[in-house]
């Protein structure tokens, strides 16, 4: 991408392209994005106002860059120069795309990450995108504080509301289910907008969700056919929680333990029924100072603070992170060699 | 006269040094990233001269954050 893969080179032109290689001085008013990217990017008129952002991630390893694609990117870029091309006209619809204001108006600000900026050479290089939600969890978590929903639920991608995008376009409809295909949306169809702003890839689809609650009206314009046609989805229940585990903000959010919820197999094995909770410890973060003490591997947690509902492992430490502060000391029972062994489990 | 000059020398001096200074800085981060195959198109790590070009040309921006 630095050197312009001819896919995008002739578009890119028509761009002023800029390359941000850090977060030190960055207006976080302003650049708003899920930071935990492989890669990210924003097409924004030189007044600041953003067309569109492009850019996602699902998770790690050979995951990390497969929504990535120099073909949707290309249609992208195509569009934010329509977009650009009828700017300031067109400024009322966009107005859903601007960040609103940040908790910590630049990364250096975050209490988490001060230490952090003062420390590089030249100073603020050491602040990564990846770095502003584990400094803000950080802050937060340190003040005794709980995070929010929102703060935990991130980007859910399209696909939890039933729109799986073909990536290789970025607004094509592959596949519609559950609450798209409900809603009427066809596979095929390309969407335009939701909620009013112009969708130039799935992480403008992922921005609108992001601001949404969880009960929410979401219109969806698609093209379809020469035509468009305006559609409502009713989103409602947990379609906001999706895999949060590759993410390096997660690390901080962790107790110390890295969990596995059993499988089917592994529960019949154990006597555990399907709808309980059931986690297993794989492994300890490498950090001593978050191992928890009286905990080994293949211990199996199935009561926490007097719940014992299936969770996976991403909404336990959503539960403990947004219902109990730092410092809290939490009952756990665990199955271990087939037992029942009660510890404690302090919140850090 | 030749006070002007000497002014003038100096400031020039002093206009050159900052440039250094900005292209040392900007190789020093390059090097500190590992991020030295960057192309002549991109504006680095400087979203004011970018935003300036923008302006100037009456451009769209293509930013990305690495």
């Amino acid at each position: 991408m630095a050197r312009l893969d001819p896919t995008i080179a002739e578009l890119a032109q028509e761009f002023v392209c800029a390359r941000i290689v850090h977060m030190g001085g960055v207006d976080l008013n302003i650049f708003q994005f899920d930071f935990e990217m492989t890669w990210a990017a924003f097409f924004m008129n030189a007044d600041l106002t953003i067309y569109g952002r492009y850019g996602s991630r699902r998770n790690a390893g050979k995951y990390s860059a497969d929504l990535l694609n120099l073909s949707s990117l290309k249609h992208a870029l195509k569009r934010a120069l329509e977009i650009h091309k009828g700017y300031p006209s067109n400024r009322e619809a966009l107005a859903g795309k601007q960040s609103p204001p940040a908790p910590w108006p630049r990364p250096e600000k975050i209490p988490g990450l001060a230490k952090h900026a003062k420390r590089a050479k030249p100073p603020g290089t050491c602040i990564h995108c990846h770095d502003i939600p584990q400094g803000e969890h950080r802050t937060i978590i340190d003040q005794k504080q709980l995070l929010t929903e929102k703060q935990i639920w991130v980007y859910p991608l399209p696909d939890r509301i039933g729109l799986k995008i073909d990536v290789a376009h970025g607004r094509k409809v592959e596949k519609a289910y559950s609450f798209a295909r409900r809603a009427g949306v066809k596979d095929g169809d390309i969407v335009e907008t939701m909620n009013g702003q112009p969708i130039l890839s799935i992480a403008d689809t992922q921005w609108v969700l992001h601001h949404l609650p969880y009960r929410a009206e979401l219109t969806i314009g698609v093209a379809r056919e020469g035509k468009s046609v305006t559609l409502t989805l009713s989103l409602d229940g947990d379609w906001k929680h999706t895999l949060l585990g590759w993410r390096p903000s997660f690390n901080n959010l962790r107790l110390g333990l890295r969990l596995q919820d059993l499988t089917t197999a592994e529960r019949k094995s154990k006597g555990l029924p399907a709808g309980t909770l059931a986690l297993m410890v794989q492994s300890f973060m490498p950090n001593p100072v978050w191992r928890p003490s009286g905990f080994k591997r293949g211990d199996i947690i199935v009561e926490i603070a007097g719940r014992t509902d299936r969770m996976d492992e991403s909404e336990f430490v959503a539960l403990i992170r947004t219902t109990y502060a730092k410092g809290t000391r939490l009952r756990v029972v665990l199955l271990r060699d087939g037992r029942r062994v009660r510890k404690t489990l302090t919140v850090g | 006269m030749r006070k002007a000059a000497l002014t003038a020398g100096l400031a020039v001096i002093a206009a050159a040094s900052v440039l250094l200074a900005e292209d040392r800085e900007a190789k020093e981060k390059k090097r500190a990233l590992r991020d030295s195959e960057v192309a002549q198109e991109w504006v680095y790590d400087d979203l004011d001269a970018a935003l300036e070009v923008a302006r100037r040309e009456s451009k769209p921006l293509f930013l990305v954050f690495r």
